[in-house]
């Protein structure tokens, strides 16, 4: 690595290297050796800081000196004399280089156009990709904050219980300030209508995980949300988290929200609001900007911070529960290798203490806090930077292909330019000069290109994808871009010079009319053929996503999308304090909106399809004996009577729920088909009973009475999870649990946007105080849910656009070339006899050879590679046959296509004017 | 056309500096907090670049890690401005003979002590402010 830096050196200008090399040498081996004895990590970040400043600093001296020698060289040359020189002859150079280019306006635009779209494609990504992944997370030592996991059979990811917590916290000794947090949203009322707001439930040391700081006010003590309570209240706060009521009455309250409804008034803080109808006091005012893991996640805002309550005198036999998420800061010195150990340790612990069956296969694990909040999205970022590089490299191959062109037609010029006595270095150092230009050009292009990209892609890339409002075109990716832009012009800069320059040495002009330019032909094919491999291997990428695209959208969620509008509602415990006080709600708004004229169908229901995991439940089966750690479990969904044909789920055998399934009726359940494939497979489900109380005495079982078609729950790419629902009385009743949020959906007999109105004014009626949230027609639902493969295949389909148009321009280049080239042969061949069709064949024929080679070189690559794509595919095989059928068409299309000009002008060759020409 | 030279290149040679021509101290404020450092860490005694480097590194408490190219632009700059020179004192045997030491001149003395009157009478200002407290300056 020294001996690089050293050769790196070179960059200085002379002086500067003579004077202070070798000192700068030394300080860089005392350094390296430093960061190498702190591991590796340090080591490579130390390089890449080393080999940043090197660059910078010897560009700021060379400049330094550029600058200095053009004062001396203006004053010099206006005193005659010869110092100013050099400074003369590089200012000659740039100035002719930008004639020659004005000279071609063609060629020009031609490669800047070309090296843009690979250079402005690529920013934009690599923007992307530096907002949403490399950033680092905006916490102090982000690297330092971990997640805790629990795991177990057929789970391999699971939030923690309260028990876990507890003990986790009271265990550990290599993490501090282990801390959770559950979501929900309240309704805040007083002043203006009431509403809906996002609140963040927290132990108040997850303040110092995240080092938060106050804008105004303070933070929550480290007391807040102790309580005593006994845990069957605790438990009932589920995931959806009703929390005013159980938690101290202190808030935090994220700055926008500060802003936006009490208008940035600062004396709000040690005021009282209205939580949920409850007084809360306001403790402080968050920092602008600041977000909560999660919101970083879900691109939302933190508007709500309150006191989680934590029951130190829980019982922690309790281990059910797995509904908090939580997080802690590792101890200084502590890896997270180790860390992580200790709480796989301490969670075996807990199976052999009794705490859970070994059947169960509990287990707990530890994973950086960016990890869970980037998530996939670098796979996919990731995917679509190695396109934008194959785009780059096309372009690349493209503005190589007009030079070498180029300097072929240019060889009279040079050849005269060299008579005159213009030295090798010289007119190698012209032609260098011209490519930097042009590839500086092209990067300045592209950057504004890239600009507008970056602009275009967070206002229409998926919310779903975190960070992406972060993504900024920022000094590293300007640099970046320079460098690669720079690089290309060095290095096919270099191609067409060094090409020259050896021609030169065995001769001027023997070649002039040379027929054949052998290997400068060879070259200029190879790398045809290379643009057309890599073009294939992108369109392959392109054609298999939007497959993978097609079959996502043909994939039934199981709910039937069309006018059907959904909303959360999440009632007040203050209002709502017992289970009959929510069902009589439920009961009255749902007769009110089926009231309305335009709606058919109205119910509540716990979870809303296709948006993600709702949890699942354990259960017996009558007459089976239960298999500690092995119980059949399935989502659980709590509906209103109505829910299947508001959703438009089928129901296949049996019945749904009626009105007349209520509190104190006989118990009934409705499982979907995948449960009964699972649990029933041989038997008959309808008639058999289930219980969700598999430990305690009292049963209440519930008899099934419907199997209904499969709910896509998780997203069209996840397939349906096994699921029971529940009437939510029957749930009420037989679980003891209050369900204070619900999603509510209502049906009409027209679009879904013309609901709103009348159900916000039907609730109204209901409770005026009420806010419901998350308002959209359920088509939108849907979209949301594709939008990511969306995302990558509107991408990918543009780079693959841009790959085979590139490629096209390359195959027409090196084509009408060679019949530039065989202007003379081909018009003595016509001369000679030859007919138009056979000459036509001959050009198009070699255009084809030549596609026929890249295209099966790229099948070959895209195969190899295409299994890396597999995981973001949907039901299409990366070896898909129809799509690389496709793909060969296409291609060969495009190919003969781009040869077919270059074609007609060889038929079109007048044999008279080409015998003459030369 | 004329032909090229090969020593147009221009040659810097290295001047003494001319002590009695030096502006006053106020010329060089404020001073950019690296170079301010710099002079710092050679209050004391000559040391060379990687010392410079280790002792910015505890004037800082490890925020700041300067890599040679910047260090040495800013040796460079210093010394141009007279605010440094080379020391005459000698690497010790067992270190690299190539290793040289850097001293502060008078010149840099006096225009540290300006820099940090100036930055005192900063921090006060922000103390009559009740920005900070007066114990933590």
């Amino acid at each position: 690595m020294s001996g690089i830096y050293r050769r790196l050196t070179v960059f200085y200008p002379p002086s500067v290297r003579r004077r202070w090399g070798a000192d700068m040498q030394l300080v860089l081996q005392d350094l390296a050796r430093e960061a190498h004895q702190e591991g590796a990590w340090r080591a490579l970040r130390f390089w890449m800081r080393a080999l940043a400043d090197l660059s910078l600093e010897s560009g700021r001296a060379r400049l330094k000196q550029i600058r200095r020698s053009l004062a001396r060289g203006v004053l010099a040359s206006a005193l005659g004399g010869r110092r100013g020189l050099i400074v003369d002859l590089f200012r000659q150079d740039l100035h002719f280089s930008w004639r020659s280019l004005r000279r071609n306006p063609l060629f020009t635009l031609t490669a800047v156009v070309t090296l843009a779209l690979g250079i402005g494609a690529g920013s934009a990504i690599f923007s992307l990709l530096n907002g949403v992944v490399l950033q680092p997370l905006p916490y102090p030592q982000p690297d330092r904050i971990v997640n805790l996991w629990s795991t177990w059979r057929d789970q391999p990811k699971g939030h923690l219980s309260m028990a876990e917590f507890l003990d986790f916290r009271d265990q550990l000794e290599r993490l501090q300030d282990v801390s959770i947090w559950s979501r929900g949203s309240v309704n805040l009322t007083g002043g203006e209508r009431p509403q809906r707001v996002d609140v963040t439930f927290i132990t108040p040391s997850l303040q110092e995980v995240l080092s938060m700081r106050p804008h105004l006010g303070r933070l929550l003590p480290p007391e807040a949300g102790r309580v005593t309570a006994s845990p069957q209240e605790s438990a009932q706060s589920d995931a959806e988290g009703q929390g005013a009521a159980n938690s101290s009455s202190l808030a935090l309250m994220g700055h926008s929200l500060w802003l936006n409804r009490f208008g940035g008034d600062p004396s709000l803080v040690g005021r009282t609001v209205h939580v949920d109808g409850v007084e809360v006091e306001v403790a402080g005012i968050l920092r602008p900007g600041f977000r909560l893991p999660d919101d970083i996640r879900t691109a939302s805002s933190t508007q709500l911070v309150m006191p989680l309550s934590v029951d130190e005198s829980y019982d922690r036999s309790q281990r059910g529960w797995h509904q908090y998420s939580a997080a802690a800061r590792l101890k200084p010195g502590v890896s997270l290798a180790q860390a992580d150990a200790e709480i796989g340790e301490t969670a075996r612990r807990f199976t052999e203490d009794g705490l859970y069956p070994p059947e169960g296969l509990y287990g707990a694990y530890l994973s950086p806090l960016k990890e869970e909040v980037v998530g996939q999205s670098d796979e996919v970022l990731g995917l679509l930077l190695a396109a934008v590089g194959f785009l780059l490299l096309i372009a690349c191959a493209n503005v190589a292909g007009l030079q070498m062109a180029r300097s072929d037609v240019r060889r009279l010029e040079m050849d005269v330019r060299s008579a005159l006595g213009a030295g090798r270095m010289r007119l190698i150092a012209q032609l260098l000069n011209e490519n930097l230009l042009l590839a500086l050009m092209g990067g300045l292009a592209g950057l504004a290109l890239g600009v507008g990209l970056v602009e275009l892609l967070i206002n229409f890339g998926p919310q779903s994808l975190p960070r992406l409002q972060d993504a900024v075109l920022d000094v590293r990716v300007v640099m970046v871009t320079l460098a690669v832009s720079l690089l290309t012009g060095l290095v096919f800069g270099m191609v067409p010079a060094l090409h020259w320059s050896r021609r030169r040495s065995l001769g001027l002009g023997q070649e002039r009319t040379s027929t054949a330019g052998g290997s400068r032909q060879r070259l200029r094919s190879a790398v045809v053929v290379a643009q057309l491999a890599l073009c294939v291997v992108l369109v392959a990428g392109a054609g298999l996503t939007l497959r993978s695209l097609g079959k996502l959208g043909q994939v039934d969620p199981g709910v039937d999308p069309e006018n059907l509008l959904v909303f959360y509602v999440g009632l007040p415990q203050a209002t709502y304090p017992d289970q009959q006080a929510v069902e009589m709600f439920h009961r009255r708004a749902l007769e009110r909106l089926r009231s309305l004229p335009s709606v058919e169908h109205a119910s509540s229901f716990r979870g809303l399809p296709l948006t993600g995991s709702i949890g699942d439940w354990d259960f017996e089966i009558e007459g089976r004996p239960l298999v500690d750690g092995n119980e059949p479990y399935g989502d659980w969904q709590v509906v209103t009577p109505d829910y299947f044909a508001t959703m438009g789920i089928e129901i296949l055998r049996g019945r749904g729920f009626t009105q007349a399934d209520r509190r104190g009726a006989r118990h009934v359940v409705v499982i979907n088909q995948a449960l009964a494939e699972t649990y029933f497979p041989d038997s008959d489900p309808l008639g058999q009973r289930i219980s969700q109380n598999t430990s305690g005495q009292d049963k209440a079982w519930a008899t099934i009475v419907g199997v209904a078609a499969n709910v896509r729950q998780l997203g069209f790419h996840q397939p349906p999870n096994r699921t029971f629902y529940r009437p939510l009385e029957q749930f009420h009743e037989a679980t003891g649990l209050t369900r204070l949020g619900l999603w509510m959906g209502v049906r009409g007999n027209r679009g879904a946007e013309a609901l709103m109105e009348p159900v916000r004014r039907a609730l109204g009626e209901i409770d005026p105080e009420l806010a419901f949230s998350a308002a959209a027609p359920f088509q939108q639902v849907a979209q949301t849910a594709l939008s990511v493969p969306r995302f990558i295949a509107l991408l990918l389909g543009l780079f693959a656009l841009s790959a085979l148009l590139l490629s096209c321009v390359g195959i027409y280049g090196v084509l009408a070339y060679s019949v530039n080239q065989r202007h003379r042969e081909i018009g003595i061949r016509m001369a000679l006899g030859a007919d138009a069709r056979r000459l036509l064949s001959m050009v198009l024929g070699r255009g084809l050879r030549l596609s026929g080679a890249g295209l099966a070189l790229g099948l070959l690559i895209a195969l190899s590679v295409g299994g890396l794509l597999q995981s973001l595919l949907f039901g299409v095989s990366a070896s898909d046959p129809l799509t690389y059928g496709a793909i060969i068409i296409i291609l060969l299309a495009a190919a003969a296509a781009s040869s077919y000009l270059p074609a007609r002008r060889a038929v079109q060759v007048d044999p008279m004017v080409a015998l003459r020409s030369d | 056309m004329e032909k090229s030279r090969k020593h147009s290149r221009d040659e810097t040679p290295a001047q003494p500096v001319q002590q009695a021509a030096q502006p006053p101290p106020e010329v060089y404020l404020p001073m950019k907090p690296v170079d301010f450092m710099v002079l710092m860490a050679l209050l004391q005694q000559p040391r060379h670049g990687y010392g410079i480097v280790k002792d910015i590194e505890e004037q800082s408490r490890g925020q700041v890690k300067m890599m040679p190219g910047n260090l040495y632009a800013i040796l460079r700059r210093l010394m141009k401005d007279g605010l440094l020179e080379e020391s005459e004192r000698l690497p010790s045997s067992d270190e690299d003979q190539r290793r040289r030491y850097y001293r502060i001149t008078d010149t840099g003395r006096g225009v540290a002590a300006a820099e940090a009157r100036r930055l005192r009478h900063l921090v006060s200002s922000a103390e009559s402010a009740e920005l900070i407290g007066r114990e933590e300056a």
